[in-house]
């Protein structure tokens, strides 16, 4: 199908604002290397945190990792998604801490009888939507849409939502166990739509969502199996909920307002205030949640927002009516305020809390002329892992990841396996995409670190 | 006698006084929400054009020229600034092709002729986009310091036409070439008529007529007997000193024949 610059796929999209390697002058070389190069530049860099990088090389059509969660095990699970290849579906991968590697677990759409080459938008990715299960070891996973069918070249949600041949057949929701290593059931979610986040609200055995396109706050009854529509938000999706003590389910309005479910009442609330932004270029529009995580005193969160300047916030939802928030400012560098820059470069997530009792993320960092000149025997791109005191707020880079065949700018999500390293979930070309460990200082590691485990994706 | 009732009403007045037919756009020079409109001594719009996909692109005047697009189709809702022009403080016009657009900019040294490539979707303005500015390229320049007065494109968007205090030139939208045609003391615009003729006034109230095919610049209205009416032939008289040597499509080489 002949198609002109005007009208580009995710994929392509992804690709030009990611420039590929060859705009960095990256060289065959260091693909074969395999990252050990770069390994030891972190290394030296930095003695303490070391760095390294797992492509999906048995998946190589992955494009994009959106999900990666610590699992009720203590194991971190991997979405391998392929949205931008026609046909592509998502695998779903686990890091083998004995053998140093990945493995891989299984193909969705074999798992969902939802075939790759059904004409459909296929089972092409898991996005923030792992949600573990302490007390029966189960990891729930939930599908996104926007993959192409196998004959299309793109797919639109709302082009094909009446087309019974084309159209997603819906968010499959998988109940995996950990410890048998299978999928115990699975089940539609959410017909024609995709699920954009996933929360675990075990106390009561629900499962909560936000459903693209329609943006709608659903609610997944596990034990009778059914779902529940509360109401549509708006039209840009949060990237996340999450929850407090009261058992309430917070996420973000398109207005960057807080929205707030209260089980009690049964209401989708909105805060009578903006979060924090950019007031220079912002208005608090787009300024949803991308990432949260709680924060280790177990009554505030960390959060990041999802648009190009994203801004690092600390809420404690208990308090007051609305609770409280304290703005950390910017999480990324200063920029131009004229040119809207898109969220893949300018970015910021991987939000998790390691086993110093630590918050830890990863920020974009780009080559700019004006507010970061750097040198052209620097990568253009990277992404910098930073480490946040929550006694103090205190913010400080402890290493940048690198990608030895691209950049590393976008983080996607982060976690701490049982054993006290990160992991970090990787987007952008070239194919396939991985994730980072990093290795952290002996002396921040524990064991179990993972816990207090994060019930949301 | 009775008074008249008016037959307008107030809603009439007010919204009538902006669209009659067709739509109206209302929008600040930026991504609301994410970048910030064009500075305010460097916004005024001097220039418009829409593509064939239905873009408005468009030039700015003041301390400095900024060249802009406004993307209102499809999953947008936009004004993207894409470049902000050195040495330039006034844009005469800004002509739309198929790939690219011409914009015509003054300063202090005078008229340039730029292109720049014209910007495509971006994916998605209510999830996730991206803008990035690439550079435009300066194609032409008007000769001994003139300013251009205007231009405008033909309607298969393949070229245009404009004029500067002393020339008359085209630009063509393909190749990206400019050539100097003929010698007009150029003034007001240049009017796009049927059959790819152009018009346009000078400074002596003169209508002169040009068309890309005919290897003359004509003065139709002009009632002297020495000169032709129509364009079947070279242009006689004082207008008629510059001729082109057609080659292919656009690309001819102007041929002073007295």
């Amino acid at each position: 199908m002949k198609r002109d610059n005007r009208n580009i796929n995710r994929r392509e999209f992804a690709e030009r604002l990611a420039g590929g390697a060859a705009v960095a002058g990256i060289s065959a070389l260091a693909l074969q290397s395999g990252g050990c190069a770069s390994q030891q530049r972190v290394q030296k860099r930095n003695e303490q945190y070391s760095c390294k990088w797992y492509p999906f090389s048995e998946h190589p059509i992955s494009d994009s990792c959106w999900s990666l969660s610590v699992g009720p095990d203590g194991r971190i699970y991997i979405a391998a998604c392929a949205e931008g290849t026609p046909g592509g579906v998502v695998k779903v991968v686990r890091y083998n801490e004995k053998t140093d590697a990945l493995d891989y677990l299984f193909d969705a759409d074999k798992m969902v009888n939802d075939p790759r080459d059904s004409g459909r938008a296929t089972q092409c990715k898991i996005h923030y939507s792992f949600a573990p299960s302490m007390h029966d070891g189960v990891m729930y996973m939930a599908t996104h849409l926007s993959g192409p069918p196998i004959d299309q070249p793109a797919y639109s949600p709302w082009r094909s939502w009446h087309d019974p041949k084309r159209c997603f057949r819906g968010s499959a929701l998988m109940a995996y166990d950990t410890q048998r290593d299978e999928v115990l059931w699975w089940d539609t979610l959410l017909p024609k739509e995709g699920c954009r986040c996933l929360l675990h609200d075990e106390e009561r055995g629900l499962l909560y969502s936000l459903t693209y396109p329609r943006d709608h706050f659903v609610i997944y009854d596990i034990e009778k199996r059914e779902r529940r529509d509360i109401g549509r938000i708006g039209s840009i999706n949060a990237q996340v909920l999450f929850m407090d003590k009261k058992h309430r389910i917070w996420t973000t309005s398109d207005d960057g307002r807080l929205i707030r479910y209260d089980p009690e009442k049964d209401r989708l609330e909105c805060s009578p205030y903006i979060l924090p932004h950019n007031s220079n270029f912002q208005t608090g529009w787009h300024s949803v949640f991308y990432d949260a995580i709680n924060a280790p005193d177990g009554e505030s969160v960390f959060a990041l927002t999802w648009i190009a300047n994203p801004y690092l916030m600390r809420i404690w939802p208990n308090e007051g009516e609305w609770g409280r928030v304290e703005d950390l400012g910017p999480a990324t560098q200063p920029r131009d305020p004229t040119i809207p820059l898109d969220t893949f470069l300018d970015h910021s997530g991987g939000l998790t809390v390691a086993g110093d009792r630590q918050v830890y993320f990863v920020a974009s960092r780009w080559r700019d002329p004006v507010y970061n000149p750097l040198p052209e025997s620097h990568k253009e791109r990277e992404g910098v892992v930073w480490r946040i005191d929550p006694e103090t707020n205190e913010k400080e880079e402890v290493t940048t990841i690198e990608r030895p065949d691209g950049f590393a700018q976008y983080v996607s999500r982060g976690a701490v396996d049982r054993n006290g390293d990160l992991f970090f979930g990787s987007v952008g070309p070239p194919h396939p995409v991985g994730i980072f460990k990093v290795t952290m200082p002996e002396h921040r590691k524990r064991t179990n670190a993972h816990l207090p485990i994060r019930m949301w994706g | 006698m009775s008074e008249t009732k008016p037959k307008r009403s107030p809603r009439d007045i007010h919204h009538g006084a902006f669209t009659s037919e067709g739509r109206l756009v209302a929008f600040p020079t930026c991504f609301p929400g994410a970048s910030v409109p064009i500075t305010a001594d460097e916004s005024l719009i001097t220039a418009l054009d829409v593509s064939m996909d239905g873009d408005v692109y468009g030039g700015t005047s003041g301390k400095q020229t900024h060249l802009f697009v406004g993307m209102f189709r499809g999953i947008t809702g936009a004004v993207f600034d894409m470049a902000a022009i050195k040495d330039a403080q006034h844009c005469a016009a800004v002509c739309c092709g198929r790939r690219e657009f011409a914009a015509f900019v003054n300063g202090d040294k005078g008229g340039r002729i730029l292109i720049h490539r014209l910007q495509g979707l971006p994916f998605d303005l209510i999830q996730e986009w991206g803008f990035r500015r690439s550079p435009c390229e300066e194609i032409g320049v008007i000769p001994d310091g003139g300013r251009i007065i205007h231009a405008a494109p033909d309607l298969s968007r393949q070229f245009a036409v404009g004029v500067s205090e002393g020339h008359l030139f085209v630009v063509n939208l393909e190749d990206k070439s400019f050539q100097l045609v003929g010698a007009v003391k150029g003034r007001g615009r240049v009017g796009v008529g049927s059959e790819e003729n152009f018009y346009g006034l000078d400074t002596k109230e003169t209508l002169w007529r040009f068309h890309p095919s005919f290897p003359y610049v004509g003065t139709p209205c002009d009632p002297s007997p020495k000169r032709r009416m129509d364009g079947c032939g070279p242009t006689m008289g004082e207008r008629s000193t510059i001729r082109f040597a057609l080659h292919s499509g656009l690309r001819r080489k102007p041929v002073r024949i007295r």
